[in-house]
């Protein structure tokens, strides 16, 4: 089958007007995302990649908010649409996971009411019908007993078992397009997998394509083929996950690299961090966003480059002054860490 | 302590029953005859107050940051400074003494007039709903404006529901869990005979009128029962309250 394209992200802008000032939260955003593929989102803390997702689903509309671009899903601008329309693409097209199953799931409705509430929002089936399933939704996703338990409030499963049941719930409607935002950060390390790994089978399952946000590399490195790797609103390098992994070219993801802890190297007195903190999305830096922890600026740094194919592998793409020969001199020790840069 | 008690009170009063000192009248009776007008008064103000309420706060709340809720603001601050006998005497006389488009006080039976009986309590109704009017819508505004940004209406959102049934199904529900402390309080607070200057100023004779009138002459028997009497009604409503509440919250219900 050839590559269905589902949705593609062109020049992606979002801007809320808040009382200190405009906030760019997402500066220029473009990937695409094929039937069958996992793209992953990686980035710290405001780095504008939930902004990117939830704008796709329109949950980022206010009066303060200004956008620019274009998110084209099977040849419709979403960002274009009314309200009204935009709601049924919300769960039926597009299904979505946010980060903390504790709190997003609403505590006074059992947990099956919420997932027939959202495939009657879509499909004009009975209760009972939708009720069942919920319950086949449920065992999908690996709720024990889901018989009984779909008659549960949300506080009497545990944080893996709500998740699941959030994804049974993103997944109800059979979307084409799964986002899931940072769906373990709240999650056990044993839980995590789990999740991740049920993810990656479900979107098999249920032939679709899947948006995994996060700001651990571990988590993306098993089940994407393409990753994008953002700071300060924009995409600082995008690439396929092998290119990306064996030979990334971004010293921010040289940074991400290094901050993964790994048992397969001697442990260090600490772990590697990237020194400073993300910029103010307000006031940002001028030329590269990067330039102020970057251990390897100079004076080109100062004007921003552009996103741009440097590497021999075609599609891998960054945003950095540096040849690629001296990338890959200063690149291993940089990841490697030892001494912080600054010191 | 038996004997002083019949030394206190003679022979006059040999079934031990709790007598005013002024008038010699059972005040249990007393109070068993102020509890029409005093219910009549709770339950219509509890209403109009509980609507209104709701339906200000959703208002302003919807509209946060505009002119509708700028307003809604300041009329519920301005509802909650009035003092109730200023607020009472005031349309007391210009909209049943200067201009007689209603009666002016007392208490009409349900059961003898029931038009009769709207009629002469839509005043007191009023006047004292609007007090909790701007309290609740206030209460009610702050609380879905917090539920609002749960993660749990962003779920309901991404599910692709409208903002209608976000709103009715996922926030409303959620932030009138604890205005239903508050209504079961106040609720209890008036029917226990709390609306002493609502049945004062307009002459209704409930148990808060009683109240008032031996407060008047210093007469101590009428204030405790009707004091006890009012300590009935908040236990017995806070008891519902806290029922209610398992209801409403699943989270609190004993597994």
């Amino acid at each position: 089958m050839a590559d269905e394209r589902l949705l593609e992200v062109r020049g992606l802008k979002v801007q809320f007007a808040t009382e200190d000032g405009v906030v760019h939260a997402v500066d220029g955003v473009d990937f695409a995302l094929d039937r069958g593929k996992v793209l992953g989102i990686v980035g710290e803390s405001g780095s504008g990649k939930s902004v990117t997702a939830m704008t796709i689903l329109g949950l980022t509309r206010d009066v303060n908010t200004r956008f620019e671009g274009e998110v084209i899903y099977k040849d419709r601008n979403l960002l274009d649409l009314p309200e009204n329309e935009m709601q049924q693409y919300r769960g039926a097209e597009i299904g979505m996971i946010f980060q903390d199953p504790m709190t997003s799931l609403n505590p006074v409705y059992r947990v099956g009411d919420q997932i027939v509430e959202a495939i009657q929002a879509h499909e004009p089936v009975d209760k009972r019908k939708a009720r069942r399933r919920a319950v086949e939704l449920l065992r999908q996703v690996g709720i024990p007993n889901p018989e009984s338990r779909v008659d549960d409030y949300p506080h009497q499963f545990s944080g893996g078992m709500r998740q699941r049941a959030m994804i049974a719930m993103a997944l109800s409607c059979n979307p084409d397009v799964l986002i899931a935002d940072e769906p373990t950060t709240a999650l056990d390390v044993t839980i995590q997998a789990q999740i991740i790994e049920l993810i990656d089978q479900l979107k098999d399952d249920f032939n679709s394509a899947v948006i995994l946000i996060t700001h651990d590399l571990g988590v993306v490195a098993e089940i994407a083929d393409d990753l994008l790797v953002m700071y300060a609103g924009r995409v600082v390098e995008h690439g396929g996950k092998r290119p990306l992994f064996y030979d990334p070219q971004h010293p921010y993801t040289w940074g991400l690299l290094g901050s993964i802890p790994r048992l397969d190297r001697p442990r260090s007195e600490r772990l590697h961090t990237i020194e400073g903190s993300p910029p103010s999305l307000i006031r940002l830096p001028q030329g590269c966003k990067f330039r102020p922890r970057c251990p390897h600026a100079f004076e080109k740094c100062l004007e921003e480059p552009p996103l741009e194919n440097r590497v021999e592998t075609p599609g891998h793409l960054d945003r950095c002054w540096l040849t690629v020969e001296a990338k890959r001199a200063v690149r291993d020790e940089t990841i490697e860490g030892g001494e912080p840069a600054a010191a | 302590m038996e004997k002083a008690w019949h030394g206190l009170v003679g022979d006059s009063n040999p079934d031990n029953k709790l007598l005013s000192y002024t008038t010699q009248q059972d005040v249990v009776q007393q109070i068993k005859q102020g509890i029409p007008a005093t219910f009549s008064l709770t339950i219509g103000a509890s209403v109009i107050w509980l609507f209104f309420g709701i339906l200000v706060g959703v208002i302003a709340a919807v509209t946060a940051g505009r002119l509708s809720d700028r307003a809604i603001t300041i009329l519920a601050l301005v509802g909650i400074s009035m003092p109730v006998f200023w607020l009472g005497i005031v349309t007391r006389y210009f909209l049943a003494e200067k201009n007689t488009w209603f009666p002016d006080g007392e208490y009409v039976g349900l059961t003898a007039n029931p038009v009769q009986w709207a009629y002469h309590l839509i005043l007191p109704w009023t006047v004292l709903a609007v007090l909790y009017i701007g309290f609740y819508g206030r209460v009610l505004r702050n609380n879905i404006l917090d539920t609002i940004n749960e993660d749990f209406v962003r779920t309901a959102r991404a599910k692709g529901l409208s903002r209608r049934e976000v709103l009715t199904k996922h926030v409303l529900r959620n932030s009138l869990i604890p205005v239903v402390t508050l209504f079961g309080l106040d609720f209890a607070g008036v029917l226990g005979g709390g609306a002493i200057l609502t049945e004062k100023v307009f002459d209704l004779h409930g148990v808060g009128w009683y109240a008032a009138d031996a407060l008047d002459k210093f007469d101590l028997p009428p204030i405790m029962g009707v004091t006890l009497y009012g300590a009935g009604f908040i236990v017995l409503l806070s008891v519902l309250v806290d029922l209610f509440y398992a209801y409403l919250d699943p989270r609190i219900r004993p597994t």
